[in-house]
């Protein structure tokens, strides 16, 4: 069961203080926002667009306004990453807070960014994302017995950052015994490509005992022996966890673990330096 | 579920025959292309391009549209079936905007099947999604009904000889993937002929 303290409701809770500049035009002022960790950029599509036509004079409905996108560091922003994995991903390590994302209203990158608006929802995704991870866990038996509203409830729930309103659908599809675990490994690169590794992991292994996150990496980079740490939610995890632990306790709303590659070992403590997960509240300015 | 299983190496196994099926018989380019791997397991997609009649404009334009699709045909691990990701583009290379997209995929989906405009819930089957190993954006159709179908296939054509719950005949495999094909390509506008089914 899920209570207030639980790791699964911390996990909800984390939140990333941004700050959403417009480098093209820079006297209009920047909008600072706490998004959630486990949150989605294209969510906050309304907001930007608000912000811009009160303060750049860009029409909402104006084609810059609509083929918006983002950047941080020189990159396009992966935005169907969820808003957490996106700020553990930069390199050579996570931006100083508030995270400073570019706001860019020309040159919508096509061949980068998928493009979400009324054709092509960030609901849509989130829901192709659980029927995957559903279809990994139960043969997507649990997913399709749900109905509409059951989909549009998880939706709703994380949109308005409703912890209960979420859990008590997702229970359904977190409880009982999983046939393969949901998960996917990011590695990004220093010319800013992104690897991602997925493959079929049981929860256990052959001898019925529980299958680690070193077990995992075996599997996935069979012929890798580099030290390499696994982390999440800003937080490198020992090699000994469980995956199914892992899986239980730090899976996204959208029903995967979603762990970061990273060089060198894991100190037992976790990563003491990070400071993904605490906000720094001497630097938020205004909050709108 | 009912019938066998395909898994991502039958479906690597049976690629080759599907592509001497189908390039003996469709003009377009054709190739088999490694992707990316799962594990030890290369992923591979048998990946064309074709040019189709579109969704005409508007009534009063008298020259066909035309829309370029990019298709790789792949296989999801998650659901243990084949699936689409593809590209649709004007015929000068420029992606087509999302609405039009969108009428694309309806118009083929609805003159196959004779379903009424309106009521078919596209946007709860299409989505724009980063291709799993490629990363770049791709339409594809969600495969959660897809391997349903590929069940009752696999089990019309006994593909589950040895009873292991697996596709382990590659000839099976392959005609099961065509079949599969022939229906989901109709979404983008690819007629596979029925002599390809033929030995």
């Amino acid at each position: 069961q899920t209570t207030p303290d639980s790791i699964q409701r911390q996990v909800w809770d984390g939140k990333l203080p941004v700050c959403f500049v417009l480098p093209e035009d820079p006297d209009v002022p920047p909008l600072y926002s706490l998004v959630p960790r486990v949150g989605y950029f294209p969510a906050l599509l309304d907001r930007l667009r608000a912000h811009l036509s009160r303060h750049a004079g860009i029409d909402e409905d104006s084609p810059g306004a609509q083929q918006l996108w983002l950047r941080s560091a020189g990159r396009p922003l992966r935005w169907h990453l969820p808003v957490g994995l996106l700020y553990d991903l930069e390199r050579p390590k996570p931006p100083p807070l508030p995270w400073e994302v570019e706001i860019r209203t020309r040159d919508f990158p096509t061949d980068e960014l998928v493009s979400f608006g009324p054709n092509n929802s960030l609901e849509s995704y989130f829901l192709y994302c659980l029927k995957e991870a559903d279809a990994l866990k139960h043969r997507a038996r649990v997913i399709n017995e749900m109905g509409e509203r059951e989909h549009r409830q998880l939706w709703q729930g994380l949109l308005n950052d409703q912890f209960d309103q979420f859990s008590v659908v997702n229970r359904k599809l977190m409880e009982g015994e999983a046939k393969y675990l949901p998960f996917r490994i990011y590695q990004q690169g220093a010319d800013g490509g992104l690897s991602v590794l997925q493959c079929l992991a049981k929860p256990h292994r052959e001898d019925s005992t529980p299958l680690t996150l070193s077990d995992l990496l075996r599997i996935c980079l069979p012929n890798f022996t580099d030290p390499v740490t696994l982390a999440t939610h800003g937080v490198s995890l020992p090699m000994e966890t469980p995956l199914a632990w892992a899986y239980d306790k730090l899976a996204y709303p959208d029903n995967f673990l979603h762990l970061v590659l990273q060089p060198g070992r894991c100190n037992s403590a976790g990563d003491g330096e990070s400071s993904a997960m605490q906000l720094d509240s001497s630097r938020i300015l205004t909050v709108i | 579920l009912s019938g066998p299983m395909l898994s991502r190496s039958a479906f690597n196994e049976a690629l080759p025959q599907l592509l001497a099926r189908l390039s003996g018989r469709l003009s377009w380019p054709m190739r088999l292309a490694t992707v990316g791997a799962e594990s030890d397991t290369p992923v591979m997609e048998l990946q064309t391009s074709f040019l189709v009649a579109g969704p005409a404009a508007d009534a009063s334009d008298s020259a066909p549209v035309l829309v370029q699709v990019r298709l790789h045909i792949g296989f999801s691990s998650a659901y243990a079936c084949p699936v689409l990701h593809f590209c649709l583009s004007q015929p000068d290379g420029v992606p087509l905007a999302a609405s039009d997209a969108a009428d694309f995929v309806r118009v083929n989906v609805e003159s196959s099947t004779g379903e009424a405009a309106g009521q078919l819930d596209l946007a709860s089957v299409l989505s724009q999604v980063p291709h799993p190993q490629l990363g770049c954006p791709m339409y594809t159709l969600h495969p959660c009904r897809t391997a349903e179908l590929i069940g009752r296939l696999t089990s019309a054509s006994e593909a589950d000889r040895d009873g292991s719950g697996e596709v382990r005949d590659t000839n099976a495999a392959a005609l099961a993937v065509l079949s599969w094909l022939t229906v989901y390509g109709r979404a983008v506008g690819l007629q596979v002929p029925q002599s390809a089914s033929c030995s």
